[in-house]
């Protein structure tokens, strides 16, 4: 199988001004009120990211992706599988990458299993389930204690594989869910049930967590030289755990600008920097709330220096490969390293920011269709 | 004169727990709050002074360990309560600060022939008429410090005690302290709806102790535990925080010692 090129982006609120933002968030993000936001003007950014979805589908791109995060003026998805029934209803032959459901933070984890088997239903079997701890804030907004995150993440994973794979009805009395009849009519059309993805940054928890159940490990923008690491320990993980192990197993999530010249490109990617300053600031308390890492992964994280997501220039991350932008030459050619360097079977690009203007952001589409892609998926 | 203190660890119910001991008299367990155990301090020698204090640290604080059953304040308050009848302590008073206050409340609704004596210390545990008990863990640990005092000049050794880095080793406890608390109060936040009423149970004579200003419980829950526990009597101490015992500590030990010694409280 060659190279699966998929497209994603953060559906952000790019009306958000750096006034606003300077204003009221100089603390966390828990602090921009969301009397900022005109749902007006978000139905029409909607309307221009699902034509984006719809194009994407058109020139060639094997899969989109989405995810969901709340409180968040940069990601307009407080539900992932409502986002995945739109990419279902505008595309009409590529994958649907949920990247993924919360599931720690749900009451009712059969629900979520019920919601991921209908999008598979509607759209014909193009589901790529991912399932995610989420953020702190996911924990925060929804009032779930952080504490509980792992154990209720296992549990709910548990229970949706067996909602999918049983037949109903039975019972569960778990930790955390307790649902006396699971039975719901609506079942996945991919079977057992549709490719589970898991997605991480640097934590070698998830990594194994991952490997150790042969589910395909997504690392999501971590520099290079993380990501070798962690593609090496996924590997050498999985493989003790009996599964053999390929490309397909790997994926890596790259912000990615192409346009008709290196110039274009270059300007178009300033925009990737609309969200630096602000989305990952907070207060230590919000991003490390109690319990949510244990106590080695805590440990280790305070032996680590860590540049931050955030503490980069436009220049470095250039530089560092870990923010695309060129031509389609440039393009095909950085990311022809990346995909042989980390032996990636899925490149997640995430190629729109900020107030990208709709209609270069189309172009770019059009780009990666008939330029990229097709390049990426020759040796 | 102050005595010295002895530590040692308990075996019960799957828990080490790490103990504090110090004093002659009747036996007066003493429940620490959600920031950990603070050790021997002077109040906890003013009051060994008259009573066998126990200065236990809670499961999953400090130096004790905490099996996963131990997952609620009703859970811990069941656990106390066992650890009394292993240590052969027929009767004993009780006394808690903040989180301990909730589950010393707990443990006498519980328990309530048991009791000889009640103290609850700034406690939170029921949800006040008016205002709230403040944001603990969504906000930053400097912000918590500014609610804990009314003023800190009052308080002795505050720049040592409190207004220091902390060592990684202390990160390292503060942060499992912070975790276990986040497991017992994440939600209902820092309350249990049904205390109220468990409360009309409790037959020991009680104490209120608290503080006016109290910016993390406020002075309505004091009056909330007065309305709820039959036979109690308020105390509030002017000038004070959240921690009248380290703030406020002579008016604190005038008002609790006569109070645990006299016979027959009115």
């Amino acid at each position: 199988m060659s190279v699966q090129v998929y497209w994603f982006t953060e559906q952000p609120y790019s009306h958000t001004s750096e006034e606003e933002l300077a204003e009221h968030q100089r603390e966390s993000y828990f602090t921009l009120s969301n009397r900022f936001f005109d749902p007006v003007k978000a139905h029409r950014l909607y309307s221009q990211y699902h034509e984006q979805y719809a194009r994407a589908d058109e020139v060639g791109f094997d899969g989109i992706m989405t995810n969901e995060h709340h409180n968040a003026w940069w990601c307009m998805k407080p539900s992932a599988n409502i986002d995945a029934t739109a990419i279902a209803m505008v595309t009409s032959r590529c994958k649907i990458a949920i990247l993924g459901n919360v599931i720690p933070v749900t009451d009712n984890p059969v629900r979520i299993a019920e919601e991921i088997a209908m999008v598979d239903v509607i759209s014909g079997g193009r589901v790529i389930s991912g399932f995610v701890r989420g953020t702190p804030v996911e924990s925060i907004q929804a009032n779930v204690n952080p504490a509980d995150n792992m154990e209720r993440f296992q549990e709910a994973h548990d229970l949706i594989i067996k909602t999918w794979t049983s037949d109903g009805p039975f019972r569960w009395e778990g930790k955390h869910f307790h649902n006396r009849i699971v039975n719901p009519w609506m079942k996945p059309i991919q079977k057992p049930h549709p490719p589970i993805w898991y997605p991480g940054t640097s934590s070698v928890e998830s990594v194994v967590w991952a490997a150790e159940r042969g589910y395909a490990y997504m690392s999501l923008g971590s520099l290079l030289d993380v990501a070798v690491k962690t593609n090496q320990l996924y590997h050498e993980t999985a493989q003790a755990a009996g599964f053999d192990t390929g490309p397909e197993q790997y994926g890596y999530l790259v912000r990615a600008f192409v346009a008709d010249t290196d110039e274009r490109a270059y300007e178009m990617g300033k925009h990737f920097m609309w969200n630096e300053k602000y989305r990952f600031k907070s207060i230590e308390e919000h991003a490390d709330p109690p319990g949510y890492r244990s106590r080695d992964a805590a440990k280790i994280a305070s032996n680590r220096v860590q540049p931050g997501f955030g503490g980069w220039t436009y220049d470095q991350l250039i530089e560092m490969d870990n923010l695309i932008v060129g031509n389609p030459d440039t393009v095909i050619r950085k990311l022809r390293g990346i995909r042989d360097e980390l032996k990636a079977g899925h490149i997640l690009i995430y190629g729109h920011e900020g107030p990208m203007p709709h209609a270069d952001v189309m172009r770019s589409i059009e780009l990666w269709g008939t330029k990229v892609i097709p390049a990426l998926k020759e040796p | 004169m102050t005595q010295s203190h002895t530590e040692e660890v308990l075996s019960y119910a799957g828990v080490d727990l790490q103990m504090l001991k110090a004093g002659n008299g009747p036996p007066l367990l003493v429940l620490h709050g959600a920031g950990g155990n603070p050790g021997f301090t002077p109040y906890h020698h003013a009051l060994a002074e008259r009573f066998t204090v126990y200065a236990p640290s809670h499961p999953g604080f400090d130096g004790s360990s905490r099996p996963p059953w131990i997952d609620s304040i009703v859970a811990v308050s069941h656990f106390y309560l066992g650890l009394v009848d292993e240590m052969g302590l027929d009767r004993f008073s009780l006394m808690g600060f903040s989180m301990g206050g909730w589950i010393a409340a707990e443990m006498a609704a519980m328990a309530p022939a048991r009791l000889d004596r009640l103290v609850l210390v700034a406690a939170v545990g029921v949800k006040p008429g008016n205002g709230r008990i403040a944001e603990l863990f969504n906000v930053s640990r400097d912000d918590v410090s500014k609610l804990r005092f009314f003023d800190t000049a009052q308080v002795p050794n505050y720049d040592e005690t409190y207004g220091r880095e902390m060592t990684r080793a202390e990160a390292d406890v503060e942060r499992r302290n912070r975790e276990t608390a986040a497991r017992w109060c994440w939600q209902p936040y820092m309350h249990n709806p049904n205390l109220p009423h468990y409360l009309t149970k409790v037959r020991a004579p009680t104490l209120v102790v608290w503080g006016r200003e109290d910016a993390i419980a406020p002075v309505e829950c004091a009056e909330a535990y007065g309305q709820a526990i039959p036979n109690s009597r308020l105390r509030v101490i002017d000038r004070c925080g959240h921690i009248p015992q380290v703030e406020k500590p002579r008016e604190f030990l005038d008002a609790v010692i006569p109070f645990l010694s006299d016979p027959q409280p009115a």
